[in-house]
């Protein structure tokens, strides 16, 4: 059964952080001096404000504003080419004579213009860009090839059948709708396709600056971050907004979209010209289904913005349910006694064991603290190799087949004695007691840092944690590779969830 | 009456003998036991092609034989220590592309799962690291280490990585990949099997 947009957005809840300045640049920055675009010698800083989502109830956590040049990135500003007719000039109408002809084939194009516009250009509308083509040669040529470049970025590339005679010439007209404003340079390169060679190849290509308008062009550019995700667990996402134009957009107004609904709440944006705007965005969600994230830059079309068609922007989201994301819970969880075999000693007087025993206690220990309820107790460093029914019990030993990158396993017990399956949605299993092995080869040829890891990694799964299913940065994440060297606060949310 | 009898006893033995066969048991197939996950850590995890195939000492095709030997785990074993459960069969090498082993050779290959029957008669795969036991007869792409083990008297090979090391060929008629049982591995892993059937599957 489809739930209705409304419903689904009472379903959700939305905690949005932003946070954040720059440098020299407080939050509580007069809003009524961004109302306007600045001076060419006022240089404005990227930023964005979100203190409306407050006065909403909306929880802002943490900032993370950051600008990065839109020439760095692979946008794509591209302004529409369009080929207009090709139009052959009748000789007595030609103003540009040919004195002298070329024995044998020679293409030129010359005289770029805009005869229907004076400077600056319009944006967003066509702009019919006018080249002469000539054919300077002795022999007739039946058509060519052209590209259309903008300050050397190619736009387009194209053929054209038309019969041009010794000495004729004709007008290639190209409509150019720019949506960036500024000064740009277009040309036009002309080439005989599969044909003779020509006697001049200097003349083939033609060039001119042409200024348009001044312009604020903003893009919703993109929203990166998890897909699948666990409920009621902040995630991190990164949205990008950039301003395509040679103006600073100030003040801009953007809204937060949930599925598809713009929440109460506007942001306040400031991008300079050629610039992207990145913010940190972090979203909880408390109810599993479909769902997703957008943002609406300039709803109401309220700024100078040129081109609002590409402003907004949304990322399909799916909310894992409680079982999908967490394993099953300690029977007796506060104060899990641990029992460490008599023959991790001997694993930790390696000599490429790079922390003490204190260090893995120290490292079990860090979960402490972090959900209530749910504590080590006891963690004994036993003399024996016998298990003697302690709740969880720490060794060493050889993971055959699992291949040389692994560095530790946990397995967990039911009341039956029967492993519980950490990937199976079972949020109801409980656990009665932990085996955790130590690879003792291959954790010799890392770091102390991602030895200590391994055991807190190891002790998260016997508490229940799973591998996150998203890309959020975690301990819990599968490799030293990708997870953080000590608990975070996704971990911690994620044990609080699964022993609430 | 005698007659009705001996009748009688006959279609008994016959009735008693057919549903005898019928209740003997099959051996269950790999592929249609439950697995039951237990999660691990890696060093490192292949993102890419590039990376997996650096990373992996052997690129072959091979066939396991259906000759897997279950070994449960060892726990404080006074000769060889402890050892997580595992199974060990006979991979046939079809086509080789990186190291070592040449098409036709049979070397021990081990995998990161044993199976399971508890006291109630259930039996169940545990595995180790999201891995997926292979099926015998089925042609894979795998990514190999060579490893020894005394407890394997000498030189096996495992797969480099428990997720991401193992592609079925598919047949003409098969499209999809056959997937792995860990949720969060199912986007880089179609990916990957997407870039490992093009690559080294004609």
């Amino acid at each position: 059964m489809k739930m209705r947009w409304n419903q689904k957005l009472l379903a959700c809840i939305l905690c949005i952080s932003i946070s954040g300045c720059l440098a020299g640049h407080a939050a509580a920055q007069d809003q009524s001096s961004l109302k306007q675009n600045v001076s060419s010698d006022e240089q404005i800083i990227a930023q964005i404000d979100l203190s409306d989502f407050q006065s909403e109830g909306i929880s802002l956590i943490e900032e993370t504003v950051e600008e990065e040049n839109v020439d760095d990135l692979e946008v794509n500003e591209i302004p529409e080419v369009e080929q207009g007719e090709i139009i052959i000039i009748p000789k007595e109408k030609n103003e540009n004579q040919i004195l002298s002809r070329a024995t044998g084939t020679d293409l030129a194009i010359s005289n770029m213009r805009a005869p229907n516009n004076t400077e600056p250009l319009p944006n967003m509308t066509d702009v019919k860009i006018v080249s002469t083509i000539q054919n300077l040669g002795s022999t007739t040529i039946s058509g060519f090839n052209y590209s259309v470049y903008m300050d050397t970025q190619l736009l387009t590339t194209k053929s054209v059948a038309v019969t041009l005679g010794a000495g004729a010439s004709a007008n290639l007209n190209l409509n150019i709708k720019n949506r960036v404003g500024g000064s740009h340079t277009v040309m036009v390169t002309v080439w005989l396709p599969n044909g003779p060679t020509e006697t001049n190849t200097s003349n083939n290509s033609v060039s001119k600056a042409f200024r348009w308008q001044d312009a604020v062009s903003v893009r919703a550019y993109e929203i990166s971050g998890s897909s699948k995700i666990e409920p009621n667990v902040d995630h991190a996402y990164e949205i990008s907004v950039a301003n395509l134009g040679n103006l600073d957009g100030v003040d801009i107004p953007i809204k937060i979209l949930l599925n598809g609904k713009m929440l109460d709440g506007t942001a306040r944006a400031s991008i300079p010209a050629r610039k992207i705007l990145n913010f940190a965005v972090n979203a909880k969600f408390e109810n599993s289904g479909g769902t997703s994230l957008g943002i609406y830059i300039d709803p109401q079309h309220t700024s100078a913005d040129i081109d609002p068609d590409d402003n907004q922007l949304s990322k399909s989201i799916q909310v894992l349910t409680p079982e999908q994301s967490w394993g099953g819970t300690w029977r007796n969880s506060d104060g899990i006694s641990v029992q460490i075999l008599d023959k991790v000693k001997d694993l930790v007087a390696k000599e490429n064991f790079r922390i003490s025993m204190d260090q893995i206690v120290s490292s079990i220990e860090s979960w402490n603290g972090v959900a209530s309820g749910v504590s080590f107790g006891e963690i004994w460093v036993s003399d024996t190799n016998d298990d003697v029914g302690k709740d969880i019990v720490l060794t060493k030993g050889s993971i055959l087949g699992a291949g040389k990158n692994v560095l530790g396993i946990t397995v967990t017990y039911d009341e039956n004695g029967n492993e519980v399956d950490q990937d199976g949605g079972r949020l109801k299993d409980v656990f009665v007691h932990s085996r955790i092995t130590l690879e003792q080869d291959h954790l010799l040829e890392n770091s102390s840092a991602a030895q200590a890891q391994t055991v807190t990694h190891e002790f998260g799964h016997a508490l229940g944690l799973r591998h996150p299913p998203c890309s959020d940065t975690a301990i819990m994440r599968e490799s030293t590779a990708t997870a953080a060297y000590r608990i975070l606060e996704h971990d911690e949310q994620a044990l609080q969830e699964t022993y609430k | 009456m005698k007659k009705y009898l001996c009748v009688c006893i006959v279609v008994l033995l016959i009735t008693t003998l057919a549903f005898s066969g019928c209740s003997v048991e099959k051996e269950p197939r790999v592929q249609d036991l439950p697995i039951k996950n237990m999660g691990g850590y890696l060093a490192k995890n292949p993102e890419n092609l590039n990376d997996l195939e650096e990373w992996s000492t052997c690129i072959v095709k091979g066939v396991l034989a259906d000759d897997a030997v279950n070994h449960d785990e060892m726990l404080n074993d006074p000769v060889y220590g402890d050892s997580t459960g595992f199974t060990s069969s006979t991979l046939t090498i079809t086509e080789t592309f990186k190291g070592d082993l040449s098409p036709g050779d049979q070397v021990a290959f081990v995998e990161p799962y044993f199976v399971k029957t508890n006291k109630k008669g259930e039996t169940y795969i545990v595995a180790y690291c999201g891995y997926t036991p292979a099926i015998p007869g089925q042609e894979y792409v795998f990514f190999l280490d060579p490893s020894e083990s005394p407890l394997l008297g000498g030189e096996y090979y495992e797969i480099s990585f428990p997720e991401r090391s193992r592609y079925a060929v598919p047949s003409k008629n098969e499209i999809e990949p056959l997937g792995l049982n860990n949720q969060e591995e199912e986007g880089t892993y179609q990916r990957l099997y997407k870039q490992v059937i093009d690559k080294y599957v004609e």
